[in-house]
């Protein structure tokens, strides 16, 4: 028993030894292509996404609602763990629900990525990159009608405090899948693909 | 200017006796299959058929964005990850013997007077089989691969080809041992005449 118990203690420590703990926020700056490494939150720099958001226009009478919260230690490259920002979410359309994952489960619908870094791309082809900020936060998401097209999507959540008005600046970047079929879209969005959102 | 903006290519699965047998790779031991869905960095096909030995796929020049992006030649993340998804599907269901090679092929080709063509290939099957995580399409460690390749390849010029391979080839060997890189080796007919390891 004590042997078991000895080989336990000794596993844990190498396990310790192994994976390191670094802020998340130096994921794409100092420690980018870290390996066996926890890119953990441990400045508190998701905090500030945490907590449900929501953008009305009374134009297209549109509700989105969106809760962001955070899951710890989930697997990354490299063989990294790390935290990221989740969400549920609902859109709705002249007072009709168009969907709602706060209470139905269509699969996979929104990824977090990471504090990333971003590129102004020049006419030359060529591209500059602009260092990852704490404000700026990277993500994917998808509607129900077209689940399985997460990686064709990348949303930028970008935070913003006005005098105590606490803001998002949504941005999502939608690389279009084309039906080979038909040479449709299949990932149309019924979302705005930018929209500033109110923390409520 | 005539461009596509999406990516186009296909998937080779072999239909004949001896998967291992590089003698029986003629067009008449595999069967081809299209994308159903293109997009200018991704294709989706049907779910991964057993026996899906080769890829094959096109790098536009530039994205559908506005105004578009210029799209790299040199294999991006999701491509290893696609490979890392063929070496599994295929060690599990037809394991290379111990004095065979895994013959997963995953060629990358761009157009153009300077377009290339790369082929990635595996080098040790069992460090493929042994890595953990979601490789298959959105999941967090092929997005995260995405991610950091990009991160390597685009502050780089776009036109430093060499200096493009040198970090992908570096990126590999560093965090993907298995798997290696080649670049063909064109002749003034356009054929190939041979490859070389980057």
């Amino acid at each position: 028993m004590k042997h078991i118990i000895y080989t336990l203690i000794l596993l844990f420590s190498i396990n310790s030894i192994a994976q390191q703990i670094v802020p998340l926020e130096t994921e794409y700056t100092t420690n980018f292509l870290e390996r066996d490494t926890y890119f953990k939150d441990i400045n508190g720099e998701l905090d500030k996404f945490i907590g449900t958001w929501k953008y009305e226009d009374t134009t297209s009478n549109t509700v989105f609602e969106i809760t962001l919260s955070k899951i710890e230690n989930t697997e990354s490259a490299h063989s990294c763990t790390e935290d990221r920002l989740t969400g549920q979410f609902k859109l709705v359309v002249n007072g009709i629900e168009q969907y709602n994952t706060y209470t139905n489960d269509y699969g996979k619908m929104i990824m977090g990525k990471g504090f990333n870094p971003t590129y102004t791309y020049l006419s030359d082809g060529n591209a500059i990159r602009n260092p990852p900020s704490v404000n700026r936060y990277h993500m994917a998401i998808v509607e129900p009608s077209f689940v399985g097209f997460l990686h064709s999507s990348d949303l930028t959540i970008t935070y913003e405090n006005n005098s105590g008005v606490e803001k998002i600046n949504w941005n999502n970047e939608v690389d279009k899948a084309i039906r080979v079929v038909d040479n449709q879209q299949v990932n149309i969005y019924q979302m705005p693909l930018e929209m500033e959102l109110i923390k409520q | 200017m005539g461009f596509t903006t999406q990516e186009d290519g296909k998937r080779f699965i072999y239909t004949g006796n001896d998967i291992n047998n590089t003698d029986t790779y003629t067009d008449s031991n595999f069967n081809q299959q299209s994308p159903t869905i293109r997009e200018s960095d991704a294709l989706k096909f049907p779910p991964l058929e057993n026996k899906t030995l080769i890829g094959a796929h096109y790098h536009p020049p530039l994205d559908d964005s506005s105004p578009p992006k210029p799209i790299r030649k040199v294999p991006s993340g999701t491509d290893i990850a696609e490979h890392i998804v063929m070496v599994k599907k295929i060690a599990e269901t037809d394991p290379t013997l111990p004095t065979d090679i895994n013959q997963v092929t995953n060629f990358v080709v761009s157009k153009g007077a300077s377009g290339k063509t790369y082929a990635i290939r595996t080098n040790n099957e069992q460090d493929v089989v042994n890595l953990e995580g979601d490789f298959e399409i959105d999941g967090e460690k092929r997005e995260d691969i995405a991610d950091a390749v990009a991160d390597l390849i685009l502050p780089i010029p776009v036109n430093d080809i060499d200096a493009q391979e040198e970090a992908i080839a570096l990126y590999l060997s560093e965090n993907y041992p298995g798997l290696s890189l080649y670049e063909a080796v064109y002749n003034s007919e356009g054929n190939i005449v041979t490859w070389t390891k980057l």
